[in-house]
């Protein structure tokens, strides 16, 4: 549950900045882009984001197919 | 993070067993019938939970506000209703033992020893809702006792309450410094009720307008001093929330958890039980994370408020981060929850509709979300 929710946080709060800071935030001149680019693997790699629901479903009692 | 004492562990023990025997089987007839639920109350007073906040020699345990997070949660999974009985009751003793003076705490507590009286929060007025400090019903002094004139709406637990923390004007056209608390006790002349609301969920928990009409109200029952209202509010009220809307919401997304990851194990279709497809696991996988987020949340926040160390301004918007979220979390668990039940969920022979009902209330009252979000984002960036 943590490694699912921090960084799909990550990914969505590090979308939002993007619009918060407009066309700034496309620059490379600013970290968030940068943050936007990070923020997209970290939900797939180290067990992806869906790995990480069906383990918790497992521990749910609910039989993986 | 989330450490509990022996003691309260052993209380979440005693409501958990508690609710699920006396409260359980009375939820659905308490939400139809929309009737206070009296055996409830007295159950409950026996339990010592209507008195949790008090010293021992008054029957109650001292209780802190992790304690108040707890025993609201374990309720608020089978009864958020229920629950609101002993938040606004807590709501008025917390305030009393925090700001009220030694004479007040002589004179009221032994009132309480019967742990049979329950009590209400009184602030909401018609054009005074999340603007607080607009509120325009007045108590001015006369002789030995304050004048109450005005009306109050949307008063949980009202008409039900024997004593009632009633927020009004002194000092009217002063906003937030011309504001008192005052304790007044029902019965008085002058002080009656209105109507009775006819709400969506959170039925069996009477919300009730108040008229105050010349009622006179002793001066001894000013709680601090006068101008002290909106301090008491803030510094007091707005903590509550976690034990309030944030814990109540919280045992509504578990209650409807637990209760939608059961059928899932037990719903066949296509030959096998629903639970064993991804497009459900990973429903109830997700609405288990808010859940348990939700709960880091409010026990940190209220880990916080029980060290009394931290600053105002650090615990302020945890409340209101625990409030929001906890209380979203709780939408979006119970609208799943009836989604997964298909259309089961949505009959009322099954009680993830009732759920769904409660939770919109939470996010409404106690603040609303969005005032909730306004905290937030003044602490983050200061007031324009």
């Amino acid at each position: 549950m943590a490694k699912l929710f921090g960084s799909e946080t990550y990914a969505r709060l590090s979308n939002q900045g993007m619009q918060i800071m407009g066309g700034y935030g496309y620059s490379l001149e600013y970290d968030m882009q940068r943050h936007f680019r990070d923020s997209r693997i970290i939900t797939v790699s180290a067990g992806s984001s869906q790995m990480q629901r069906t383990v918790i479903s497992r521990a749910m009692g609910l039989k993986v197919v | 993070m989330i450490h509990f004492t022996e003691e309260q562990k052993m209380m979440q023990e005693m409501v958990r067993k508690l609710v699920k025997d006396k409260v359980a089987p009375r939820a659905a007839e308490i939400d139809e019938t929309d009737e206070f639920p009296w055996d409830i109350a007295k159950v409950f007073g026996e339990n010592g939970l209507l008195n949790l906040v008090l010293p021992e020699e008054y029957g109650g345990v001292n209780a802190n506000n992790t304690t108040l997070c707890i025993v609201i949660e374990e309720i608020a999974k089978v009864s958020p209703a229920c629950g609101l009985t002993v938040f606004t009751t807590q709501a008025l003793l917390n305030v009393l033992v925090r700001g009220g003076n030694e004479e007040q705490k002589n004179r009221f507590f032994p009132k309480f020893a019967s742990a049979d009286k329950i009590c209400a929060f009184v602030l909401t007025e018609p054009n005074s809702g999340s603007d607080a400090a607009s509120i325009q019903t007045k108590a001015i002094l006369d002789g030995d006792s304050y004048v109450f004139n005005g009306n109050k709406i949307f008063i949980s637990t009202g008409e039900v309450s024997d004593f009632y923390l009633v927020f009004a004007m002194t000092r009217p056209g002063e906003g937030a410094k011309g504001m008192s608390a005052f304790i007044v006790e029902k019965g008085i002349p002058g002080f009656s009720f209105g109507k009775k609301e006819n709400k969506m969920g959170l039925r069996g928990n009477p919300t009730v307008e108040l008229i105050f009409e010349d009622a006179r109200v002793p001066k001894e029952n000013l709680l601090g001093e006068e101008g002290r209202g909106w301090k008491m509010l803030t510094e007091y009220g707005n903590l509550m929330r976690t034990w309030g809307a944030a814990s109540t919401s919280l045992g509504i997304a578990e209650g409807a958890l637990e209760y939608a990851t059961g059928y899932a194990r037990e719903r066949i279709q296509f030959g096998r039980p629903i639970g064993s497809f991804q497009a459900i696991q990973f429903m109830l996988a997700d609405m288990a994370i808010l859940t348990e987020a939700a709960r880091s949340l409010i026990y940190r926040a209220s880990w916080m408020i029980d060290q009394g160390t931290e600053s105002s301004s650090k615990i302020e918007p945890m409340v209101s981060m625990a409030k929001c979220f906890t209380t979203d979390t709780a939408m979006k668990v119970t609208t799943d929850a009836v989604q997964i039940l298909g259309g089961y969920g949505y009959t009322k022979d099954y009680p993830l509709e009732r759920m769904m009902r409660d939770a919109k209330g939470v996010q409404i009252f106690d603040g609303t979300n969005q005032i909730q979000r306004v905290i937030i984002s003044r602490n983050l960036l200061g007031k324009f």
